[in-house]
């Protein structure tokens, strides 16, 4: 035994050993009030010159590390205010909380969206955290002028998610970040639930970030995105889609031609109404879409793309301009459906003509070909840049059919 | 002690967790960068790779119910010239280790500790690897098939909730576009699958070594099913081209996969715990080998004393690779020299011991040592 | 090989866990081989733990001499 006296001396040195390790603490530790958590994003394009005398040399410096000299680009976030967003619906806490006080809204310039970011940490004394950030708006300015910066930075950026929202804005961009809609306290949170209520109620289809990107990468369709504007009240208005070339935007539809888009894929619950002008514009009807289906062909007649698109739509009558129109006979509905379809050929048809001059193929009709006809496609299109301009040569054939099932409450 | 006690249910769990590790992160990338919409196709054929190397290694193994990888490679082609392979397969089973800890550490380094040292997550890792293998050959059989359930349910969900947003044209055409890519890919990817070399190890504590090819057929076809699951959900969830942008598109399938009701926005916290586990179950399949061929190639009893010392040396070799594409580019030449170790080298073994009608006692009813 | 690789310096690390080893390798397996009586491990395990602790003292040295 005499030997062994220093054991227990060793195995208490052990055990203290093992504890160090819990005193050095987590490289990674962030205190929730220490985050600056971005809730949401606006990149606007500005003119360099104004831009220049702003901003600070944060990333760059003139001389030995210079700028790019890419267009400059003015970045607005929304920060939320740890204690004032509320976090259910019971929670009062504070009770007045309208937008202005739950978010903190700051503005930098910068040359790129990373750039800009760094110049707004500088500003900032928490770590910006991009983890909730839900609604990036991009003016349609920096759209036309190319999102590939804004889309290879969010991409790299393991935080964002790809659930998040982008859109262009019609004007400048910053509005969107301070505006105080009434409707929900945080305002980015405002624009998120008015894209997603709109694809719950059919009026917009699913054009998350994610699926934005993956809109673009691929070979055989463009990508699109929300195209907004600011209305009345602070409020946000989707005036269309904004479609695209790659990472440039090349123009953007109506509203109603959103309904075009998501007759033509087929995407459900269906959610637009339009008018229907029996004889003459007095005796008009309007009925509300229920349900959509969609069947793309595609055949290669002369080495050029033949589509054929089988679009049924069900409806509901749902209202008329005067007494005139007698509901309650078969042959009247049958007459309506009649002139509906006719119209609903020339609507569709015209919406894609409208893209194939730009040859932006948001409906991804292109994958269609890549899909069914390989060999055409490996022998005559290869690229998206083939695609872009085979698109415009695509021949198109719409067929519709229209059957309206119910007619509300009203028995006439 | 009771000697041959693993099951075929356990040695299936054992291939099954082994297969599935570090390499179901960048698995899309690799199967989209080689076929495009073919990528479910490459994974397949690499899969049916896989599955004819492993056969053939299970036949080998049965041949020698009682005898270790190094032992009959010995009796069959001679000392000198098998000690030259076992060492060649120490130390690819030790590169294999090392690369596995460092692709975890660069994984977790990017997406979720982003100022941990990578070093720190390497070496916790291994140390957790180091400290698990010495054990013996059944508790190592236990650990594997405990976490085995851990890993097939979470994957399996995310690919299920993923359909949600999956779109079947971006799998068309099925064949992909180039024959040569495909073929190359198909070998990356049968590369993933080196793991279930742990097999010649588990054969000589089977209870029954007779039924060790029905435990590595299920093995095998369970994770490379849930494989060829994954490409198909990532590639009809992104599209092939958007896959190609994406370093780690497993990560980012969880991360655009959202539970129903919006009860977790995103998956991907949950899944990269899940992952680690996976990868624990990996690295200490791959460290048990080496140490375990360690120690039979220097006839010794007992493998505990090598797990700390390679600790150091697995370390350094980990560190290695200078930036994260560099390690990609290392981790796909060293896959593929690893299937001529582990795949090529067996299969002529198999033939020289039919040729010179060498084999072991058949019917395997003697005690064998379990810590051997 | 390590003067490749100067912005990381993992070195430390390397140090740490060749000392640790050996110590290990010393104090645990040494010992249980010796109640178990399977003399060669011993042996090896002695071998290996002061082969460690000898490679970590060199580049413990290494490390302070040479900065």
């Amino acid at each position: 035994m005499r030997i062994k006296w220093w054991i227990p001396i060793v195995k208490a040195i052990c055990c203290l050993c093992l504890v160090v390790p819990f005193l050095t603490g987590c490289w990674d530790r962030l205190e929730i009030e220490e985050r600056a958590v971005v809730l949401g994003v606006s990149i606007d394009a500005v003119s360099s010159d104004d831009a220049n005398e702003e901003e600070d040399e944060v990333s760059h410096i003139s001389g030995s590390i210079p700028a790019p000299s890419k267009g400059m680009v003015r970045v607005a976030v929304q920060i939320a205010l740890p204690g004032r967003i509320p976090l259910g619906p019971g929670e009062g806490g504070g009770g007045k909380g309208s937008a202005g006080e739950t978010v903190w809204v700051i503005d930098v310039v910068g040359h790129s969206i990373d750039d800009a970011f760094m110049n707004l940490q500088q500003q900032v004394s928490s770590k910006l955290f991009f983890g909730h950030l839900r609604v990036i708006v991009v003016s349609e300015k920096l759209a036309r002028r190319g999102l590939e910066n804004v889309n290879d930075y969010f991409r790299r950026n393991p935080e964002v998610r790809r659930m998040a929202w982008l859109m262009v804005a019609k004007g400048n961009a910053i509005k969107f970040m301070t505006a105080t809609p009434q409707l929900e306290r945080v305002p980015a949170l405002y624009l998120m639930s008015t894209l997603d209520e709109g694809i719950r109620m059919g009026k917009f289809p699913k054009d998350y970030i994610g699926i934005f990107w993956s809109n673009v990468s691929k070979k055989g369709q463009e990508g699109f995105l929300p195209y907004v504007e600011m209305k009345k009240e602070q409020n946000v208005g989707i005036i269309g889609l904004a479609y695209f070339n790659d990472a440039k935007m090349v123009g953007a539809t109506k509203p109603l031609e959103i309904a075009g888009y998501l007759g033509v894929k087929g995407v459900n619950p269906a959610g637009y109404r339009v008018y229907i002008q029996l004889d003459g514009a007095q005796e008009s009807v309007m009925t509300n879409a229920t349900h959509r289906r969609s069947k793309i062909k595609v055949s290669i007649i002369d080495n050029v793309p033949q589509f054929t698109i089988d679009i049924a739509i069900e409806l509901n009558l749902e209202a008329k301009l005067n007494e005139n129109v007698k509901i309650n006979d078969p042959r009247i509905l049958q007459s309506i459906e009649k002139k509906q379809e006719g119209l609903s050929v020339l609507f569709y048809s015209n919406l894609i003509k409208k893209t194939q001059v730009k040859g932006a193929d948001i409906f991804g009709f292109g994958e269609y070909v890549r899909a069914f006809k390989p060999q055409f496609w490996h022998a005559h299109v290869k690229t998206a840049e083939g695609w872009r301009s085979m698109y415009k040569e695509s021949k198109f054939e719409v067929k519709v059919s229209l059957k309206i099932r119910r007619i509300g409450m009203k028995a006439q | 002690m009771e000697s041959r006690q693993i099951t075929v249910i356990q040695a299936a769990a054992i291939l099954v967790s082994t297969i599935i590790g570090v390499g179901v992160l960048a698995l899309p990338l690799f199967a989209v960068q080689a076929a495009d919409s073919g990528a479910p196709l490459v994974t397949m054929l690499g899969v049916l790779l896989a599955v004819i190397g492993l056969v053939l290694v299970t036949l080998l193994s049965m041949r020698f119910p009682n005898h270790t990888f190094i032992q009959y490679s010995e009796l069959i082609i001679g000392k000198s010239l098998a000690r030259i392979g076992s060492v060649l397969i120490i130390i690819f089973f030790s590169i294999l280790t090392s690369l596995t800890a460092r692709e975890f550490g660069e994984v977790v380094v990017t997406s979720v500790l982003r100022s941990t040292p990578v070093e720190v997550t390497v070496i916790v890792m291994l140390l957790l690897a180091a400290i698990s293998t010495r054990n013996n050959i059944i508790t190592f059989a236990y650990i594997h098939t405990f976490y085995f359930p851990l890993l097939l349910v979470p994957v399996l969900l995310i690919a299920a909730l993923s359909l949600k947003n999956a779109e079947v044209i971006n799998l068309l055409p099925v064949w992909g576009t180039d024959p040569k890519k495909m073929l190359k890919g198909m070998l990356t990817i049968a590369a993933l699958f080196q793991g279930t070399f742990v097999l010649t190890a588990v054969i000589p504590a089977m209870k029954k070594p007779s039924k060790a090819m029905k435990a590595s057929l299920w093995g095998i076809l369970i994770a490379g099913g849930l494989y060829v699951i994954i490409v198909a959900a990532a590639v009809s969830v992104f599209g092939s081209e958007e896959i190609k942008q994406l370093l780690w598109p497993t990560l980012e399938l969880a991360k655009a996969t959202s539970l129903p009701a919006n009860i977790l926005e995103r998956l991907d916290a949950a899944f990269l715990a899940v992952w680690v586990t996976a990868v624990f179950t990996t690295l200490f399949s791959s460290y048990y080998l080496t140490i375990y061929f360690i120690s039979h190639l220097f006839r010794l009893r007992e493998h505990k004393q090598f797990s700390y010392f390679l600790l150091p040396f697995v370390f350094v070799t980990a560190m290695l690779p200078q930036n994260i594409v560099q390690m990609y580019e290392i981790i796909e030449s060293v896959g593929r020299i690893g299937l001529y170790i582990t795949i090529v080298y067996p299969t002529l073994l198999l033939f020289i011991s039919i040729l010179r009608k060498k084999r072991g006692n058949p019917i395997a009813n003697q005690m064998v040592d379990p810590n051997r | 090989m390590i003067s490749e690789s100067y912005t990381m310096s993992y070195l430390n690390y390397v140090i740490l866990l060749c000392l640790l080893s050996g110590i290990l390798i010393l104090v645990i397996d040494v010992r249980s081989f010796e109640i178990a009586g399977l003399n060669k491990e011993r042996k090896v395990s002695k071998f290996l733990g002061w082969f460690s602790i000898i490679i970590g003292s060199i580049l413990m040295m290494s490390e302070i001499i040479f900065q």
